[in-house]
């Protein structure tokens, strides 16, 4: 017995002395990086200075393990998407570069420096494609970026401000808090992907429904929604084809008119689903802005089942009256 | 049970003389016996008559002395309802035994297989006839590299789970000239499935029952005659699996084909030809055949047992086969959008209009692989010894965790591998092992330092050992911890590194 003891232990002992790097996919971190390694913890290497991302010493040489740009061509970034090319040069002691939100996640990315740049003596290039959790928390960030040595040491981190999108429409006001937010904003999200619309019934009968996006027919020759005319954005999991988002938001940008508002959601088609879990949102603006923000004022959650699938030939089905006044 | 105790006894009264009775003729002088000897009345007729009819038996009664011709009747009469008791025994022996209980027959005993034997084809020694096998192996595994995530495209990527990893039946027959294998297999590895493994029918010359046919042809769905490990069943294999490099190159044993082979002494030979598209392949052509081409595979080697206490065996393998790299279909004009300056609006300069595309051809390549192997069984007063290895290099042959694609690469996959495995029977109820294993999928591999390409290895390496009970010939515990070193990582200085991913394994076998 002793014996089976002492082998399981040292099985066991020796399964722990793996250095290998944990397996983490890094899905669900605020920015994943296609092809790059994911490791737990800060990001090495010191803050940036006071003096910004200048990275050239008194004779102007490089200093050593530093960031030269990150150059990227919009610094807005939508909720959720996928693809956002940021590149640049680091100096050429450089073997990795490592990437981070110091401010949200729980671990930084790592890509290898690439060739060196041409147009730069003595620099690497590199690059990556990043993708951004759809869950993020809107507004203004720094995603830093810093070069790493052979040895594992780090340089200075290098700041690229990036404005992260919120995923309600907001007219842009979580990057800028000087543009005001739309009135009101009645969200629909779901779970998997199935086919749902949204139904909304106004106090003076109006109809908005997610197969006409706008409650009356554009006069000939329109072509852009007027501005203050509510409309929903989008017919999200269209034809079942996935999209992402599973969210369709009915935008007031001037004050909705007083009254009930009648709710519902219409199961198009399951899309191969066995059910779908919904959540109906409505947002309201409060306050003034700069200081202004959409703020919840009705939540409402609920599940279909794929039995209940209409494919539009029958009554949606009812959520939520929402006094509005 | 009582039914075939009886009967062969019952046979054999009738059937051989019994020298403890005496027969019924024999009288001190008697004349020459009968001519023939008289058949027993048919169940269910009348009692035969106190005097014989004229012709039956007739010295019995014309022979002897007239003063003893009252007796001789009566015991001739008492012998008449001996036998007439006896068939009535015999008959109603299977609902109500009353004679003395019987030994019962013995069954044949099993056939004593040499040191080292092992049961895969085409070296197996089966029963004559038909026989019928199987075993279960059920397991748990847990990986460290499992997360409770979904990998693009929905595969699972948690591996900590109770699985069915083999439980198979064959039916196997085997007679003078013909001998015939049917395998099937159900398991969960991938979900719940069940797969034809074996169906081979085979023409063969074995003169000698106790040894391997001198010549072999079959035809069907066999394993791959490629080495040890390929053909060694996981039925007797102590290792959960296979080594990395075999799995890389034969995702699954059985290929169609046909195979020729034979043992004359020592000497062991094969040649097979099969269609180059194994079971298990993660293509859509598993036991299928995309191209005319077959991959020809061929083993030569020995099997000897220099002393009663030692087998040693071993061999040398090649194959050349070709691949096949799968055109593409023709495509339709469409639009796409491309949204270059991240404002998730379509602007017209992010629109793209792709044309229709013609079908590219299919294109087959070249692939080759040569191995050898060696092992040795050795018994000492704590049991059996097994030490065995095998080496192996190949181009362009991995169908199963690196794709080798030369087309696609533009340049031949060259991969080495080998593994060297030890187990030690502890008693007859206990057994420990370790085997090591090295693959090196792609030794052309290069990797980005710096700016510069350097040469890099993404060989995986693996340490298994292994400690096992058994019931002998029944059932078998198991526990393996794999202690994998790969270079699916990267260190934080961009370096590749080991991603951790050792697996330990607890496996039941129960068997037949």
């Amino acid at each position: 017995m002793r014996g089976w003891a002492a082998v399981a232990s040292s099985v066991f002992v020796l399964a722990s002395c793996d250095d290998g790097q944990s397996p983490i996919t890094g899905l669900g971190e605020p920015i994943v990086v296609q092809g790059g390694q994911f490791i737990s913890g800060d990001l090495p290497g010191s803050p940036p200075t006071s003096g910004g991302n200048t990275r050239t010493t008194a004779d102007g040489g490089l200093e050593p393990l530093s960031v030269l740009s990150a150059l990227t061509v919009s610094q807005i970034v939508v909720p959720g998407m996928l693809g956002k090319s940021i590149h640049g040069d680091v100096s050429g002691d450089t073997q990795a570069v490592g990437i981070r939100f110091p401010d949200m996640g729980s671990g930084y990315w790592v890509v290898p420096a690439g060739a060196p740049d041409t147009q730069t003596p003595g620099a690497l290039g590199y690059s990556f494609s990043a993708g951004f959790n759809a869950d993020d928390p809107p507004g203004n960030h720094t995603l830093r970026l810093v070069a790493i040595g052979p040895t594992g040491n780090a340089g200075t981190q290098f700041g690229i401000p990036v404005c992260l999108e919120s995923s309600i429409p907001d007219n842009g006001h979580a990057c800028n808090p000087s543009i005001a937010p739309p009135a009101a904003v009645f969200t629909l999200t779901w779970d998997t992907n199935f086919d749902l619309d949204m139904h909304v019934v106004g106090p003076a009968g109006a109809v908005y429904d997610t197969k006409m996006r706008v409650p009356e027919p554009l006069e000939a020759g329109v072509t852009k929604i007027p501005p203050d005319e509510p409309f929903i954005d989008r017919d999200s999991m269209q034809n079942c084809v996935p999209d992402g988002l599973r969210q369709e938001d009915l935008v007031f940008p001037d004050t909705p008119p007083e009254g009930n508002y009648f709710l519902f959601v219409d199961p198009f088609s399951a899309c191969g689903q066995n059910a779908v879990h919904f959540t109906f949102t409505v947002y309201q603006s409060v306050g003034k802005c700069p200081s202004c923000n959409l703020q919840v004022t009705a939540k409402q959650s609920g599940e279909l089942l794929a039995s209940q699938a209409t494919g539009g030939t029958s009554p949606p089905t009812f959520v939520l009256k929402l006094p509005v006044q | 049970m009582a039914l075939a105790s009886i009967w062969p006894s019952a046979s054999l009264a009738q059937g051989e003389p019994q020298p403890a009775e005496p027969p019924v003729s024999s009288s001190p002088s008697s004349s020459p016996p009968p001519a023939a000897p008289t058949s027993p009345p048919a169940a269910g007729t009348a009692p035969p008559p106190a005097v014989a009819p004229p012709g039956a038996a007739p010295a019995a009664t014309t022979s002897a002395a007239p003063g003893s011709d009252a007796a001789l009747r009566g015991e001739v009469d008492e012998l008449r309802e001996e036998v007439r008791a006896l068939r009535t025994q015999v008959q109603s022996a299977p609902q109500a035994p009353t004679g003395p209980p019987r030994a019962p027959v013995a069954p044949p005993p099993p056939l004593q297989h040499p040191l080292g034997y092992e049961p895969f084809w085409p070296w197996v020694l089966p029963a004559d006839g038909l026989s019928l096998g199987g075993y279960l192996q059920s397991q748990y595994e847990s990986h460290q590299d499992s997360q409770d995530q979904l990998a693009p495209g929905g595969t699972l990527l948690n591996k900590n789970r109770f699985l069915i990893r083999r439980a198979r039946v064959s039916l196997v027959g085997d007679w003078e000239y013909a001998a015939i294998a049917v395998e099937l297999d159900a398991n969960t590895t991938s979900g719940p499935q069940v797969d034809l493994r074996k169906a081979e029918a085979s023409l063969q010359y074995r003169p000698d029952r106790s040894k391997p046919p001198i010549v072999m042809a079959t035809l069907g769905q066999f394993d791959t005659p490629f080495g040890y490990e390929l053909v060694e069943s996981p039925r007797t294999r102590w290792f959960m699996e296979r080594s990395q490099i075999s799995q890389g190159f034969w995702p699954g044993e059985p290929d169609l084909g046909v195979r020729l082979a034979g043992a004359l002494g020592f000497f062991r030979w094969t040649i097979a030809a099969v269609n180059g598209e194994p079971l298990g392949e993660k293509s859509a052509y598993a036991l299928q055949d995309p191209n005319n081409a077959k991959d020809v595979v061929f083993r030569f080697g020995f099997d000897a047992s220099p002393r009663s206490d030692l087998q040693l065996a071993g061999g040398v393998s090649a194959l050349r086969g070709t691949g096949f790299h799968p055109g593409t279909d023709a495509t339709k004009a469409s639009l796409q959008w491309q949204d270059l300056n991240d404002n998730g609006l379509v602007d017209s300069t992010e629109l793209v209009s792709t044309g229709a595309k013609v079908a590219t051809p299919s294109q087959n390549f070249q692939r080759w692989a040569a191995g050898a192997d060696l092992r040795l069984n050795f018994r000492s007063p704590i049991g059996v010894t097994k030490v065995y290895g095998e080496f192996l290099l190949g181009s362009n042959m991995d169908r199963n965790v690196y794709f080798a694609d030369p087309i696609q690469a533009a340049v031949d996959q060259r991969e080495l591998g080998f593994y060297a495995g030890v187990i030690q029977e502890l008693g007859p109820y206990a057994v420990a092992g370790f085997r090591y294993d090295l693959y090196d999928p792609n030794s052309n591999l290069f990797d980005k330092r710096q700016g510069l390409l350097v040469p890099f290895s993404e060989a995986v390496k693996t340490a298994s050992p292994l400690v096992g009970l058994t019931l002998p010939d029944r059932a078998r515990l198991v526990f393996q911890y794999d202690f994998v070193h790969n270079a699916l990582a990267r260190t934080a200085q961009g370096v590749p590194t080991d991603l951790k991913a050792n697996v330990w394994t607890l496996r039941l076998q129960v068997q037949l």
